[in-house]
């Protein structure tokens, strides 16, 4: 029932990898240190949900770990705690993604950004309670608000850019699963 | 079949489910790892970003400079003011220029007449920002300087005109530096005129806060605010920056470096003195201690 799209499972996961390196890749880029800039969006985050709510067998469960550590370990955050905060993240999309799916874009666009604030905030708390300095609520709002601005862009580039689209279900009641 | 077909997915997500709760476990037991064990964990993110990082080094400054371009050609539309600005400023900039020439040479007559040594413990390496972990969770960046270039733990690095953090993390060819905005830097500084000692602490903002001054009246807006090198932390006398006093009220300090275009720093290399261990001795022989070979002294007046 699960087509595997115009590519194989294997290439799609390779794919996602290859993409995700490329978002951490993004932020690694030295642009401007100032620490009053726009906050940068996590892209990770962003393809990765993209990815588990068009096509779940493309982001294994591996593949999230991989992604969420190497970010981690490159991006100095608290190592284990984002990864986690990934995780989570995108097994609550992924429960949700046949519903995500047939909704028009907009509830999936507000899911994702309510799904990246539930994230933050749990990562703050985790901080805290490990007797650690989060960063603070006007640093990380800014750091939702753009994440969520970006995932449009993303889902765009995924959706036309690549040429990934939902599977096509048998209902018919599919937003973007029209494959042409 | 169907059975068969639906048996074997509910089979699947109960495999699922349990690799998801080990991984999350996994995770949580990394970030306590890290958390208990800070200094090894840190050791290990070095090696590992000291082992990629660089490998795709090369690729990261163009990008960086061509996304600059971009940002610096949205400039040219006001170049006409900011010419004019500028010939303000150089003509300002003039008259400083003929104090500060006349001060050096003053400075360098006072110098020779007191023979004075300065500190020869100070050098320092100069590297090139190869990558920025700017978060949220984190404001560092990456240099291409690392333990074997001479480069240690808590080492200051400035720019061309001030301080702009401090290392933590050192790889092999590769550094993190912490900025002063960082919310876990804090730094013992020393505001100028009024000579008050406190200490600059980061928080994910442009101006990082001055936190326990004793008398905050006396700090005035545009004060200098230098390193105090208490701890033996940093090199003293290192400019840090101005106070500012933002619109809630507290005292900030702009940073004199300039982090939106960091693209060389220096990362300098300071020995601490030796600590003054006890009163001194007595200089020379002691005299009843050293018995002096009679012979020896005679045998060599005598050749």
């Amino acid at each position: 029932m699960t087509r595997a799209g115009r590519f194989g499972s294997v290439t799609e996961t390779a794919l996602t990898l290859a993409l995700g390196m490329a978002a951490i890749y993004a932020a690694l880029l030295p642009y401007s240190l100032s620490a009053d800039r726009l906050p940068a969006p996590d892209l990770v985050y962003c393809l990765i949900a993209a990815w588990t709510i068009r096509r779940p067998s493309a982001a294994p469960l591996w593949a999230i770990l991989l992604l969420g550590l190497a970010g981690d370990v490159l991006t100095s955050r608290p190592p284990g705690l984002g990864a986690l905060g990934l995780l989570l993240g995108a097994e609550a999309l992924r429960a949700n993604a046949g519903f995500l799916r047939s909704g028009p874009f907009v509830a999936e666009w507000l899911a994702v950004a309510a799904v990246f604030a539930a994230m933050l905030v749990a990562m703050s708390v985790a901080l805290h309670v490990a007797f650690l300095d989060g960063p603070g609520a006007g640093p990380l709002l800014g750091h939702a608000v753009v994440t969520a601005l970006a995932y449009p862009f993303v889902a765009a580039l995924l959706n036309w850019g690549v040429g990934m689209r939902a599977p096509r279900r048998p209902a018919g009641d599919d937003r973007l699963g029209r494959i042409k | 079949m169907a059975f068969q077909n639906e048996n074997s997915t509910e089979y699947l997500r109960g495999v699922r489910r349990v690799l998801i709760v080990g991984a999350a476990v996994a995770l949580t037991a990394i970030f306590l790892v890290w958390r208990i064990d800070n200094a090894r964990v840190e050791q290990l993110r070095a090696s590992l970003v000291d082992r990629f990082v660089p490998s795709f080094e090369w690729t990261l400054k163009p990008v960086a400079a061509a996304a600059r371009l971009v940002s610096d050609f949205r400039s040219y539309a006001r170049v006409y003011e900011q010419n004019d600005e500028l010939r303000r400023e150089l003509q300002r900039m003039q008259g400083w220029r003929e104090a500060a020439l006349q001060l050096e040479q003053k400075n360098a007559q006072l110098l020779a007449l007191n023979n004075v040594r300065l500190n020869p413990r100070l050098t320092f390496v100069t590297g090139e920002v190869m990558a920025d972990a700017g978060s949220p969770f984190g404001q560092s960046a990456m240099v291409n300087v690392g333990r074997e270039d001479g480069v240690t733990d808590g080492a200051a690095v400035v720019d061309g005109l001030g301080l702009v953090g401090r290392i933590a993390g050192v790889g092999e060819q590769s550094a993190r530096v912490i900025l002063l905005t960082d919310s876990s830097s804090r730094v013992p500084a020393f505001v100028r005129p009024s000579g008050q000692r406190a200490i600059l602490a980061g928080d994910n903002r442009a101006a990082p806060v001055l936190e326990f001054l004793e008398a905050p009246g006396e700090v005035r807006a545009g004060d200098r605010v230098v390193a105090s090198g208490a701890g033996g932390l940093f090199p003293p006398e290192l400019l840090i920056g101005q106070v500012v006093v933002s619109p809630d009220g507290r005292l900030r300090v702009l940073p004199a470096a300039d982090y939106r275009r960091l693209d060389f720093v220096r990362v300098i290399r300071h020995a601490e003195p030796g600590l003054v261990e006890g009163p001194g001795d007595i200089i020379g022989p002691l005299l009843a201690s050293q018995p002096t070979p009679p012979s020896a002294p005679a045998a060599e007046v005598a050749q």
